[in-house]
């Protein structure tokens, strides 16, 4: 699966996406477990166990929606990672 | 109760007379604080003849049972009166020291009404308050007089303080807030009435403390909470407001081009990782907050090297940059800084300079009218062009500073058509046609398009509140339910504003509204639950709506503006949909116990308590 990554990440990771195997339909916390093994730089945006949470600190967008923790996703998606925002 | 100081301050300009007054317990029983009073004082002592401009409107500004006290990311206060842009119910929240100061002197509030007969400033020093004479920095820009006001005050003071465009009266001038870091009360135009009244500034700066009933159990519930906020808030204080506009471009809710285009990959240049990386030089908080989302900028080369001060927020990245496809970061920072320094709202001089880019581009004003400034989407040097000629109500920007309902009135033509606003007020960077409830708050907001009414969308992302209903985050399109799930939140973000507490404790869900009621228990002393304090938002709210049915507002003017209801935005991976307002102020109203015109019934005005 292709992740691409947004501004401040590409910068964290030195380069703008990352490519991860899946073996099936993998919930997104899974994902980002995944991703925080195999590229540990941008780990403490990755790790929450509660929407909430991650919300503040990570966007996990794909297809025009926002995915939770226990969204599922596959091979062939794109995920983008991106900074959260709430206006100001 | 503690709290409260339990003294307004009335100044009456015209008779040049201060006096105090008891701030009454069934008051602030029933409205709390902050916009709570503030929205029952201007119901009660202004009239539907009041003219925003007259002497009889008042300037009221309002602090809360928090403010000054431990509870983080409370340094913030609340000021109101009759909207010279909309002319209904006129209020704006802001953040720096000023509210503290004053409370730390011994007041809850301020109340101006009358005209001064020359330029004046009202200096708040603990107990010692004056009438003093401003003619010295009349016709200076906020920044400037700020300086001047603390030398003849305190460095310590904070300074409510008008600009140029709140002295010319401008409608969509606002009031930028001067402390300890640069703020801005910006919305509606509140800065011209103080301008009407020939009064420059109010600074206070004070050495007292705030009652608090439970001061131990308040100082051990904030620091646990202090880790939670800090932890939550880590990465929208290190890279601001404005960190995640990249975020919000790809999923539609950006506002581009007058809000008629689907996907820009200028944003890319004027987020807030962009402005970390590139002008910032240190990060600013309101008066112990935690978050410190203020940001400082400093530019050392090209056209605008030498500027220094508060750097753009997300919503001016999204008028001044989006609305306007300017990618020119450091043209957005110097029009940023106009603004703070004339003070005029950034959100509707970029949203106006958007809507007068279109008609530029549809030869409805011409070079002619703009004193020769291409006035072209993405001209970052006309961005900035137009910002000084609003500032000083010069040419095109006299028509322009009146905001972009009155531009295309006096435009005509077709003009009304892509002239965006709700009530005549501006919206901010979020697109309703994104988030359904940002569709129905814009609609119903007292003060008109208006985000900070609900702060509802990050409640359709990843947000939850089980304590007032909200178990699971609401998808964005969903109809069903919407109208119970954005009047909860209005009714809760009322509550905030009357505390007064920063939205931004909600970001990770730090601070809840248990929390809250904890924290009101530990410092009026009284009992509070959820149900009371939910119940303090709704009679809140209601009261505004209220001002305004008085004025004949109903639901005529709840619909969103043409571009907003028959025009969508398409691009890839966007999922923008036009908001069924019909349907959605149907339920809205009915939830809330209104008329089907949408004014509230006598019999929800008996049972919140509202004669």
């Amino acid at each position: 699966m292709r992740v691409e990554l947004s501004q401040a990440f590409e910068k964290m990771a030195g380069r703008p996406c990352l490519e991860i195997g899946l073996q099936g339909p993998t919930p997104i916390r899974e994902v980002l477990e995944l991703l925080a093994r195999e590229y540990g730089v941008f780990t403490k945006y990755l790790l929450y166990q509660d929407d909430a949470l991650l919300g503040a600190h990570l966007s996990v967008f794909s297809s025009g929606k926002f995915l939770k923790l226990d969204d599922p996703v596959d091979d062939g998606d794109t995920l983008k990672l991106l900074l959260p925002v709430t206006g100001g | 109760m503690s709290g409260y100081h339990r003294k307004l301050l009335r100044v009456d300009l015209s008779r040049r007379e201060v006096r105090t007054q008891d701030l009454a317990p069934e008051l602030t029983d029933a409205y709390m604080g902050g916009a709570g009073v503030a929205a029952k004082l201007l119901y009660d002592e202004t009239s539907p003849d009041t003219d925003p401009l007259s002497p009889e409107n008042l300037f009221i500004a309002m602090t809360g049972p928090f403010t000054g006290t431990k509870v983080p990311s409370s340094g913030r206060h609340h000021i109101a009166g009759r909207s010279p842009q909309t002319g209904i119910f006129g209020e704006a929240n802001v953040g720096g020291s000023w509210g503290v100061m004053l409370k730390k002197s011994g007041y809850d509030g301020v109340v101006v009404s009358g005209k001064a007969d020359k330029p004046v400033y009202l200096a708040i020093s603990d107990d010692k308050v004056e009438i003093r004479d401003a003619g010295e920095i009349w016709g200076q820009d906020a920044e400037e007089s700020a300086k001047w006001l603390k030398s003849k005050t305190s460095p310590k003071a904070a300074a409510a303080v008008i600009g140029q465009a709140g002295e010319r009266l401008a409608p969509i001038a606002g009031v930028p807030h001067i402390g300890t870091l640069t703020r801005a009360a910006a919305r509606t135009g509140l800065g011209a009435v103080m301008g009407s009244k020939n009064l420059k500034a109010l600074v206070a700066v004070g050495k007292g403390s705030v009652p608090v009933a439970d001061p131990e159990g308040l100082e051990k519930s904030v620091k646990e909470l202090l880790k939670r906020i800090t932890t939550a808030t880590e990465t929208f204080g290190q890279y601001g407001t404005g960190g995640g506009a990249e975020n919000y471009e790809k999923a539609g809710n950006f506002p581009l081009k007058n809000w008629k285009q689907g996907r820009w990959d200028g944003v890319s240049k004027i987020n807030g990782v962009v402005l970390h990386d590139t002008v910032l030089t240190g990060r600013k908080g309101c008066w112990r907050c935690p978050i410190a989302c203020g940001r400082h900028i400093k530019i050392n080369e090209g056209p605008y090297a030498g500027l220094e001060g508060a750097g753009p927020e997300y919503e001016t990245m999204g008028t001044m940059g989006g609305e306007c496809l300017v990618d020119d970061l450091e043209a957005i920072c110097k029009a940023n800084d106009l603004c703070n320094r004339y003070g005029l709202d950034t959100i509707s001089t970029g949203a106006t300079i958007a809507f007068a880019m279109e008609a530029f581009e549809k030869g409805l004003i011409t070079t002619e009218d703009t004193g020769g400034v291409e006035l072209t989407w993405g001209n970052g040097q006309a961005l900035v062009q137009m910002v000084d000629k609003m500032g000083k109500r010069e040419g095109i920007g006299e028509l322009m500073s009146r905001g972009s309902k009155a531009m295309a009135e006096a435009l005509g033509h077709n003009a009304s058509e892509f002239a965006v606003h709700v009530k005549g007020l501006e919206p901010s960077a979020h697109d309703p046609r994104r988030f359904f409830s940002q569709a129905l708050s814009y609609g119903t907001a007292a003060r008109g398009a208006c985000h900070n009414a609900s702060w509802s969308h990050p409640y359709e992302l990843a947000l939850t509140m089980p304590e007032i209903g909200i178990t699971e985050p609401q998808d964005a399109y969903q109809v069903e339910g919407k109208a119970a799930f954005t009047a909860t939140l209005q009714n809760l973000m009322c509550v905030q504003d009357s505390a007064v507490l920063c939205r931004f404790t909600q970001i990770g869900k730090a601070v809840t509204v248990n929390d809250m009621v904890e924290w009101m228990s530990l410092v009026t002393g009284k009992d509070w639950d959820v149900e009371s304090l939910m119940k303090v938002g709704e009679r809140v709210f209601t009261i505004k709506r209220l001002f305004n049915t008085r004025l004949g507002i109903s639901r005529k003017d709840d619909f969103l503006p043409p571009r907003f209801m028959t025009l969508n935005r398409e691009g890839e991976d966007l999922t923008n949909q036009l908001p069924p307002m019909g349907r959605l102020l149907s339920d809205y109203y009915k939830h809330r116990g209104w008329s089907e015109e949408g004014i509230p019934t006598p019999q929800t005005l008996s049972d919140l308590g509202i004669a």
